[in-house]
């Protein structure tokens, strides 16, 4: 039985693991967001721990931990960088390599983890613009590529940052990444299951105080834990529509001290998940 | 008798010359990666406007661009700079004012834009965007239905020019890539008028020929203007060269919050400094530099 760790510990590290959690022996290629550490780190340590056989695509190729060590200092969130070739086993020569073969045999990943600035009740996703399309009121950085990952992965996640009635809207401004069903249509009228793409939407929603993931007959986001140090009445309060919540709804595993032993040994070496969420949070 | 192949290589402002008012440009790189940021900071100087920038992702030196008042359109999937700026600051700045068109797309999308223009079609198909609102930001593309099926159509978009950072070129334009590598290759090959490269440094035909295997950019993809600029991709990651400057990054984010400070800060670093000397020593000199290349290891 595993020992659960005792210590402190950063709702960074908490989520990094939670997220190294989603990430089974048996999956094949995992593609974690840009530029997001606690995702990074997250993958980087199930591949340590317990997913030997899985590869990880950067932005610079595909690569395995089951030989290479990561190298110290290299701050392992920003997947371009030249340090990061140290893991490396197969670089692209071109990003159309992977993400335009993305929905062919070859699947050049399988789960990705996407970030959001709103996600709502049936797991849709907005990064591009708050307020309407001809009357914006924010602009945000972008789609980047989350058509891609949510419509031919075979799964994905969505994390966030923040829990809150900003970030869990009813309906979201703007829909960047289809969930399970929108005002456009559901995944079935999409046709995505017939190409042997995606049939479903984001199978879980790790946030800082909470795991959601979304009842199998409405599609309707539902709590699945609440993290250690939070309540079911905080999450309610804090997310803008009714979740669906269970008569029991468990506390989040907390770290076990495996885990946290080889994620700041082994995997966070830069100290990074300590330093942007620091404990006092 | 045996005839001379002619070199390529010419000065950063010639270079330049052939980018002109209206035309769409491909950048190279990505975010805070190999972009062209010293060809970026000789097309402010020109004073070229009503540019259409398109890059796989944008980062610092678009964003550059799009301050410096040259650009009216941006064909990009994302414009953001790590953890220094969720958003780029002129960026947000200008599309919010209507200044800036932003021609918002998933990777997918700007793949198939690209690779049309490169391979001549009229459109390409694909799935992503469907139950999406892409095409209600973006009326070029547009939601179709095939066999009984919903896509997402794909025109193509040709370019004018492209401004491409190389880690090392040969005079005839030859070009390697020892890190990184983004949308380079079909961005040169959708590339109508002169495909442009900076490097960190120009090594003899003999050293492509030693292993062509790195060569990303050769034969119909050779570079057309080749320039030598070490520490070119500065602020930018050169990859194996030096790493991105973080107080750089810093102190233009702070600066393009308004285009009262970002004019001061184009002043410093773009019109002030004339030479890629002068640049380097503006930011930092030789110290900055060591600095920058240790950070490498």
């Amino acid at each position: 039985m595993a020992k659960v760790y005792e210590g402190e510990y950063t709702i960074s590290e908490l989520q990094s693991i939670l997220i190294s959690r989603q990430i089974k022996f048996e999956d094949n290629i995992i593609g974690p967001g840009f530029y997001n550490d606690v995702v990074y780190n997250g993958a980087l340590l199930a591949m340590k721990n317990h997913a030997p056989n899985t590869l990880y695509l950067s932005g610079i190729g595909w690569s395995s931990l089951a030989q290479a060590e990561i190298p110290r200092h290299t701050p392992m969130y920003i997947p371009f960088e030249y340090r990061f070739m140290a893991i490396c086993e197969k670089i692209i020569r071109g990003h159309d390599e992977i993400q335009l073969s993305a929905g062919g045999p070859r699947r050049h990943c399988d789960v990705f983890f996407l970030g959001a600035m709103q996600v709502d009740k049936y797991g849709n996703q907005n990064i591009s613009i708050r307020g309407s399309i001809d009357k914006p009121t924010f602009r945000g950085p972008g789609i980047i590529g989350l058509q891609t990952f949510s419509t031919f992965m075979d799964r994905y996640y969505i994390y966030t940052r923040n829990h809150d009635t900003r970030t869990f809207v009813d309906e979201v401004d703007f829909i960047s990444a289809a969930g399970y069903k929108n005002r456009n249509g559901d995944r079935e009228s999409w046709g995505f299951a017939k190409h042997g793409w995606n049939p479903n939407g984001p199978k879980e929603i790790i946030s800082p105080i909470a795991c959601m993931d979304f009842d199998e007959k409405t599609k309707h986001m539902r709590l699945k834990s609440v993290h250690p140090g939070h309540t079911v009445q905080e999450v309610k309060e804090k997310t803008g529509f009714e979740l669906i919540i269970p008569a029991n709804v468990p506390q989040t595993d907390p770290p076990y001290e495996e885990e946290i032993v080889t994620l700041r040994e082994q995997i966070d070496k830069t100290k990074c998940l300590k330093r942007l969420h620091g404990l006092q949070e | 008798m045996v005839a001379i192949r002619d070199e390529r290589i010419v000065s950063i402002e010639e270079a330049v010359s052939v980018v002109k008012d209206g035309d769409v440009v491909g950048l190279s790189g990505s975010v805070l990666f190999n972009q062209p940021a010293a060809l970026a900071r000789a097309v402010i100087r020109k004073g070229v406007k009503d540019l259409t920038l398109v890059m796989l992702t944008g980062g610092l030196v678009s964003d550059m661009l799009v301050g410096a008042g040259c650009v009216k359109k941006i064909v990009t999937t994302y414009m953001a700079m790590q953890d220094y700026a969720p958003i780029c600051p002129n960026f947000q700045r200008k599309y919010m004012s209507g200044e800036v068109k932003f021609w918002e797309c998933d990777f997918q999308h700007f793949h198939c834009t690209i690779k049309g223009a490169q391979w001549g079609m009229p459109y390409l198909l694909t799935k992503a965007g469907i139950g999406t609102d892409i095409c209600k930001i973006n009326p070029d593309l547009e939601e179709i239905e095939y066999k009984g099926e919903k896509w997402v159509k794909v025109p193509p978009t040709p370019l004018d020019v492209s401004l491409i950072y190389a880690n090392k070129v040969d005079p005839y334009g030859n070009c390697i890539y020892e890190g990184s590598v983004f949308a380079e290759f079909i961005l040169a090959n959708a590339t109508k008028r002169a495909i442009i490269v900076q490097a960190e440094e120009i090594v003899p035909n003999e050293y492509i020929r030693r292993d062509p295997r790195v060569a990303i950019l050769g034969g119909p993809t050779r570079a057309d203007y080749v320039v030598d600029v070490p520490y070119g991709a500065h602020p930018d990651e050169g990859p194996k060269y030096y790493a991105h400057d973080a107080q750089f990054c810093k102190e233009y984010v702070k600066a393009a919050k308004s285009d009262e400070t970002f004019k001061v800060w184009l002043d410093k670093y773009v019109y002030g400094p004339k030479t890629q000397a002068e640049y380097l020593e503006a930011v930092g000199g030789i110290t900055k530099l060591l600095t920058l290349r240790q950070s490498m290891i």
